[in-house]
């Protein structure tokens, strides 16, 4: 067997040393292309993944939500509730907000807007929000105006998605009325407008708990959700059963359960990701397919003489092989360099703008593991089928160029 | 002329009765009708006959390129109409050489390689093959071409390198196809010269096919075919 190996791989190495160089480099290169193409469009779509999922963590959902348990509609003494979840080990940052109403009005319309009362600087520190301003200011603890989502304002942003379901023109400065029950109104004043480019939370209004508990003492120290950002090393389960070992009326959400309404997409996305590596795959495999037969087709006379003189066909098939493997390993090298070195810092600074924001490539170690195997695999298939089937030729035949 | 061994000497080849039907569409086309011989060990035979007289394909089916229709074919003792495809092949690789018409060598290797190449399929040390492949093409008179490819290389100069390249593996036999039809005359002289030597020096039983008449004059023995058979057999 071990002379077998040493003769492919001295025919292999050889021929692709000796024979036509063109025909090499047109090879390597197209396996380089595929291998891009392989990640590429994963990357860009992992990319769109994961900046969604990041998106509705930082603006919406953060880490962990706790909220009422089943027979309650509120949490009560959030305030030392949440000073010992800050404690427990792992955890960042905890903010607490409350729905304060569901309706705001600007000039002579009404809208079911959820308000919501927050702590300005805890909720900076689990949520992005307060950075993505496009106008005005933030809320500072002791202020009396409202920040508004632009699916809230519009802020004359005819080219946004959530224009049309908006107040459309409504700018910072404005004042808005905020309906506090049995028919009364607040006149509030807009402080800022922040836009997160993600729909489900660019519809919030925000004020401050201090101005909530003004309008109604009975929300002080209660919240109708709190939320947990951790350190990345943290185990979820350990903070998890932390928080349930300080109190037991509440339920607790992970970002896998908060991060199940962008499912559906993330399925879809995955789908077309197989749809297209297949796809890939498949012209790999047909490419190598395509070029080992032409130059079996080329080397059919040669094929017959390294049998008549005592080649075995195993060691002819097998030097096929090493030779499409070695087209395929240089092909995935110049394809990672190419990826690593050329694309990811292009598209880092010329990220892909996607309605929720900008998308840059993503990809994970496993991924790159998988399409090496994948390509090699497909590599082989394609350079064994016509091989294998140029050895079953009858030796005569074969030299003859039947 | 040398005579060739008197039957005391070892039978390396023996063929009885044996066919080959060509089939061409619907027809059926007979090369070779009931041959039956015996080569003995260190015979230097020369099978001669007209173009489709069946010499090439004789020559084939004893050197287990191609398949006959009917009879048998003993080498070194083994009814080699039964092996598998691979046990032939090993039998081609140590114990038969192969010298083709069209010189037949691969245009990828060196000469060195295409020499060396049947001795590391079988195996061999590379410091043996390389020292023994370098000793063949210096006895073939082709020391210092190594290096060259085939299209480096005259017709003569391609025709002794796959001489070279069939005793690799010392074998017993060497079957050499016309191995001067596309030679002129200089060469062909050299390259007849170069297995007569083979055979008188090394004692390897050489077939050879020629149309030529006066490539009779290194064989032992000359075999004439006609029509599939054997017409005389000039022992």
């Amino acid at each position: 067997m071990n002379h077998i190996l040493k003769t492919s791989f001295f025919l292999g190495i050889r021929s692709a040393l000796r024979g036509n160089r063109g025909i090499s480099i047109m090879t390597i290169l197209m396996m380089a292309i595929i291998y891009i193409n392989l990640l590429f469009l994963p990357s860009i779509i992992n990319g769109a993944i994961d900046q969604l999922t990041e998106q509705i963590i930082d603006t919406a959902t953060s880490d962990l939500l706790i909220k009422p348990g089943e027979n309650t509609d509120r949490i009560d003494n959030t305030e030392d509730f949440i000073n010992n979840i800050k404690n427990i080990e792992g955890v960042d940052a905890v903010t607490s907000t409350f729905v304060l109403a569901n309706q705001l009005g600007y000039e002579n319309e009404s809208k079911a807007i959820a308000v919501e009362a927050i702590d300005p600087d805890s909720y900076a520190e689990v949520f992005t929000t307060p950075g993505n301003m496009i106008e005005g200011q933030f809320l500072t603890p002791d202020s009396e105006d409202i920040f508004l989502g632009i699916g809230v304002a519009g802020a004359d942003r005819n080219d946004i998605q959530t224009y049309n379901q908006s107040f459309q023109t409504l700018h910072s400065g404005d004042t808005v009325q905020l309906s506090i029950g049995d028919q009364a109104t607040k006149d509030m004043i807009v402080s800022g407008i922040y836009w997160n480019q993600f729909p489900f939370s660019d519809n919030k209004a925000l004020v401050t708990q201090e101005f909530a508990a003004s309008l109604n003492p009975s929300l002080t120290d209660t919240a109708t959700a709190i939320y947990v950002r951790f350190i990345d090393s943290a185990s979820e389960q350990t903070i998890i059963d932390a928080i349930y070992s300080l109190r037991s009326d509440i339920d607790i959400e992970t970002k896998e359960v908060l991060t199940a309404t962008i499912q559906d997409q993330v399925e879809t996305f995955d789908l077309i990701n197989n749809i297209l590596k297949i796809i890939s795959l498949i012209v790999a495999a047909i490419t190598v397919f395509i070029i080992t037969y032409v130059d079996l087709v080329n080397k059919r006379r040669q094929i017959g003489i390294e049998r008549a003189i005592g080649i075995r066909s195993s060691a002819i098939v097998i030097s096929y092989i090493l030779k499409a493997l070695a087209y395929s390993i240089i092909g995935v090298a110049i394809g990672l360099l190419l990826y690593f070195l050329a694309l990811v810092p292009y598209f880092n600074q010329h990220p892909f703008e996607f309605p929720n924001g900008d998308v840059v490539p993503s990809l994970d170690r496993a991924d790159i593991r998988v399409n090496i195997i994948f390509l090699l695999i497909v590599a082989v298939i394609g350079a064994i089928i016509p091989a294998w089937r140029s050895v079953r030729l009858k030796i005569l035949d074969a030299i003859w160029g039947k | 002329m040398e005579t060739s061994k008197t039957m005391n000497s070892k039978t390396v080849i023996q063929v009885k009765n044996l066919s080959k039907i060509y089939q061409l569409g619907k027809i059926e086309v007979p090369a070779l009708t009931e041959v039956s011989l015996d080569i003995y060990e260190g015979d230097m035979v020369c099978i001669m006959g007209k173009s489709g007289s069946g010499k090439s394909t004789l020559l084939h089916q004893l050197g287990l390129i191609d398949t006959p229709t009917s009879g048998s074919i003993h080498i070194a003792g083994q009814d080699v109409s039964k092996f598998s495809e691979n046990k032939k092949n090993d039998l081609r690789l140590r114990k038969l050489g192969y010298v083709f018409q069209e010189y037949a060598l691969l245009p990828e290797l060196t000469a060195l390689e295409n020499v060396y190449l049947p001795g590391l399929m079988r195996g061999a040390k590379k410091s043996e093959y390389t020292k023994k492949a370098h000793e063949l093409l210096n006895t073939v008179g082709l020391g210092g071409r190594e290096k060259h490819r085939p299209n480096e290389l005259s017709g003569g100069e391609q025709q002794r390198v796959a001489i070279a390249r069939s005793l690799i593996n010392t074998p017993e036999i060497i079957y050499a196809d016309e191995p001067t039809a596309n030679l002129d005359t200089v060469s062909s002289e050299t390259i007849m010269t170069t297995l007569h030597d083979l055979n008188k020096k090394l004692g390897v039983t050489i077939l050879f096919v020629s149309h030529d008449p006066d490539d009779k004059k290194f064989a032992k023995r000359t075999i004439n075919l006609q029509d599939g058979k054997i017409k005389n057999d000039d022992k």
